[in-house]
């Protein structure tokens, strides 16, 4: 990754040059000589490429702005948002995404603080992104939700989104002046606010204390771990109070709000696609890395276990799952299963990714060479302990990208929930196109609305991906 | 743990117990031990005795079985027949005993195996903190101690793909002491190194074997054998064919393959 460029002897230019080095610093004008008008074929490619470009910019354009027929977008946006959800609770989502917003904000804010104090004690200044380079990297969701504003047609959505941008600001700021110690309670904090994003739009059902519970019960592990083995326990012991205590009073504000919600059963539209990715890319992944670890376990029994499902699920394809545990399961399990539709497609979901995660984690695992393991071993760390802190965090960051890559085939492949009937975002369009106005109307445009959504969150994963490798990278050879 | 019987009466020690140094009491025993890598016998029933605070040095031809033989003794390799014994404590397939073995027998790798997802000072944290549970802050002082011995605190906070290889093999030796071992294996610690850079980790090992630690390393450094080395052992083929002082090597050995080696790498 130090971009140093491959030399054929005898050339006075690189003929291979490695990431960054691919753009050298040249002047605007001289690097388009160099690069575009350098020889006589060369100038013809370009040339013939621009054209081409030109060509399918301006028909684009054309159908863009002027022949395009957006109203079925225009008029459908909230249904192509969240789909049919009663329209007097709408409210919740609003506070759904005010609330995420905020979430992301102080997780985001959290990780810099953290990154900074690192930074400060090896004696490096830590230097923030200046905003245009965090603009510019998330530009493709950013011109998503422009797009929206431009399209709505009235004030709610500009507020929205004015205010939760706001919000995740303001949270970020806090987060990044929190002193290094309560990193713990921040992290906390954003597990409660994320779980409380998600409560206000399903309400309790009766089950809802799972959802503050389970960050809760990992928290509680994390930190008893931490004053079992390392640290001074008073003080650990305190913040364990006081991390209950945020997520006590998490618990008790929520349980005073309205209970009632609207069930993830009813979420439908882009709502639906990125609940549907992200609760199956959360589950899939802790599954995929066991899976991964069982298939090479020394115990047999293990090793053939995950080898088979892993094989199995392999060979399928992901819709038949998907019908399989909607309508066909109970054949198997012989029993009327109180699972509703969406947890068993978010459980196909997941089986499915987690076979490929899987897969993939154990190339990761096998590029670690042996030599680390028996480093590791020679100190006397435990099997466990070379597993979690040798092999794992190499394995891991070493297949970033591909991982990446399946938990965007996930995302897209969210739109298969329109074959068990789901209204995701792909059968929100065929609702449009239901109604009288719109049938037979705009169908092109509405579809390149949802490929539009599709692309720019994929897009921004990817090149999270990226950037993220290339940060873990940092002083690896 | 098996503890046995003081060891020095029973020292029928295979050598002259004169060219033992310190206490004449055993740290690594191994009686008769065989090692197949499949029909292919690498270790042909070595039988070999350290003393506390002794320095060994191993020196043999490629594939005559120097690494296997060491890291037998930590058990990164099992052995098929015979008695390894380290610190009173046998070689089994107990992975509990293993670990207490391996933790108190720090190794060194002629590639350095450093972390390289780590900072210097975790590298070196590691098993301070997750073998003998010390607290974060223990183990970094400790780490930072350790790397003024080694002559290089001030990389601490940075990565081993920043450093050079003479540095990248003094934070892998830091990383060893860090474990208070009893014995350390040295795995030709020098051949992967620059010219430049071979003395300045020699001289780390020349100053460890100087505080009495006990060393058991696989050289070709005829120089530190002659300067620190107990003795030393020549291996051929699986075997240990001649064991005896420095002098005793560079002056006359009685083999003829000994001979036949040590005219060639002097
Ligand atoms: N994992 C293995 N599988 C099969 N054969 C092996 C394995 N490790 C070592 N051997 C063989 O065992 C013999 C001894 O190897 P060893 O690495 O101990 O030699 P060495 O004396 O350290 O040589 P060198 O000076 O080249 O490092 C060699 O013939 C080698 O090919
Ligand atoms: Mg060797």
């Amino acid at each position: 990754m130090t971009g140093r460029p491959f030399m054929e002897p005898g050339l006075e230019e690189p003929i291979l040059v490695i990431d960054e080095g691919r753009r050298d610093k040249l002047p605007p004008g001289k690097w388009v000589r160099r690069h575009l008008f350098n020889s006589w074929h060369n100038t013809l490619v370009t040339v013939l490429l621009v054209l081409l470009l030109g060509y399918a910019a301006y028909r684009f354009g054309l159908f863009l702005f002027v022949n395009g027929r957006w109203s079925p977008v225009r008029r459908n946006l909230t249904l192509f948002m969240v789909g049919r959800y009663p329209r007097e609770e709408l409210w919740r989502i609003v506070a759904q995404v005010v609330i995420w917003s905020g979430t992301i904000g102080l997780a985001w804010g959290v990780a810099i603080a953290g990154a900074s104090f690192r930074a400060s004690q090896t004696g490096v200044a830590y230097r923030e992104d200046p905003l245009l380079t965090k603009v510019r990297r998330y530009w493709g969701l950013l011109g998503l939700l422009l797009l929206l504003l431009l399209l709505t047609e009235s004030f709610g959505p500009l507020i929205l989104a004015l205010v939760a941008i706001g919000v995740g600001a303001l949270l970020q700021v806090i987060g990044k002046r929190v002193p290094g110690q309560y990193a713990d309670l921040m992290w906390a904090a954003v597990g409660v606010l994320a779980v409380g994003g998600y409560q206000i739009v399903s309400g309790f059902h009766g089950r809802g204390w799972i959802w503050m519970a389970t960050p809760l019960a990992l928290g509680a592990v994390r930190l008893v771990g931490r004053i079992a083995w390392t640290d001074p326990r008073r003080e650990r012991l305190m913040q364990l109070g006081v991390v209950a205590g945020v997520f006590g009073i998490g618990y008790v504000a929520y349980s005073m709000l309205d209970l009632e919600g609207v069930g993830w059963d009813h979420w439908e539209g882009l709502h639906l696609n990125l609940i549907v990715a992200t609760v199956a890319i959360v589950l899939a992944f802790p599954l995929g890395l066991l899976l991964a670890l069982a298939r090479r376990s020394s115990l047999p029994a293990l090793r053939v276990m995950a080898t088979s499902y892993i094989e199995l699920i392999r060979g399928v394809p992901l819709i038949s799952l998907l019908l399989m545990a909607q309508f066909f399961i109970g054949f198997f399990l012989n029993t009327t299963t109180p699972l509703s539709a969406l947890t068993r497609a978010i459980a196909a979901f997941t089986l499915f990714t987690a076979a490929y995660i899987a897969e993939i984690v154990r190339g990761g695992l096998q590029s670690v060479p042996k030599g680390q393991i028996e480093a590791g071993q020679s100190v006397g760390l435990s099997p466990f302990r070379v597993t979690r802190s040798i092999v794992l965090p190499q394995a891991l960051r070493a297949v970033i990208p591909a991982m990446v890559g399946q938990f965007i085939a996930l995302f897209k492949d969210t739109s298969l929930l329109s074959i068990i009937g789901m209204a995701e975002i792909l059968q929100v369009r065929a609702l449009v196109h239901a109604q009288a106005e719109f049938r037979g109307f705009g169908i092109a445009e509405t579809l390149v609305f949802v490929m539009l959504a599709f692309w720019a969150f994929s897009f921004t994963m990817s090149r999270e991906s990226q950037r993220l490798e290339r940060k873990l990278g940092i002083g690896e050879r | 743990m098996e503890k046995r019987p003081d060891s020095h009466q029973t020292a029928e020690v295979f050598l002259d117990a004169t060219e033992m140094r310190g206490t004449g009491e055993l740290i690594i025993e191994l009686e008769g031990v065989d090692k197949y890598f499949g029909d292919f016998q690498a270790l042909k029933g070595i039988n070999m005795k350290v003393a506390r605070q002794e320095v060994v040095v191993v020196i043999g031809p490629s594939g005559s079985g120097k690494s296997t033989l060491i890291r037998c003794i930590n058990r990164l390799e099992t052995h098929d027949r015979g008695r390894i014994v380290v610190d009173n404590t046998e070689l089994t397939d107990d992975i509990r005993r293993i670990q207490e073995v391996r933790a108190e027998t720090g190794m060194v790798f002629q590639q350095f195996n450093l972390f390289p997802h780590l900072t210097v000072i975790d590298n070196i944290t590691l098993g301070p903190r997750h073998v003998r549970n010390m607290p974060k802050k223990a183990a970094e002082d400790l780490a930072m101690e350790i790397l003024t011995r080694v002559k290089i605190p001030e990389q601490a906070h940075k990565f081993p793909g920043q450093l050079s290889g003479g540095q990248q093999q003094r934070v892998a030796i830091a990383r060893s002491l860090a474990m208070n071992p009893k014995v350390m294996l040295f795995d030709e610690p020098t051949s992967a190194l620059d010219p430049e850079m071979i003395k300045e980790v020699l001289d780390v090992m020349k100053e460890l074997a100087r505080s009495g630690m006990t060393m058991l390393v696989i050289t070709h450094e005829m120089g530190f054998a002659r300067e620190v080395a107990d003795r030393v052992v020549f291996m051929a083929d699986g075997e240990i064919v001649e064991v005896g002082t420095p002098e005793h090597f560079f002056r006359n050995p009685k083999e003829e393959r000994t001979r036949l080696f040590i005219s060639q790498i002097l």
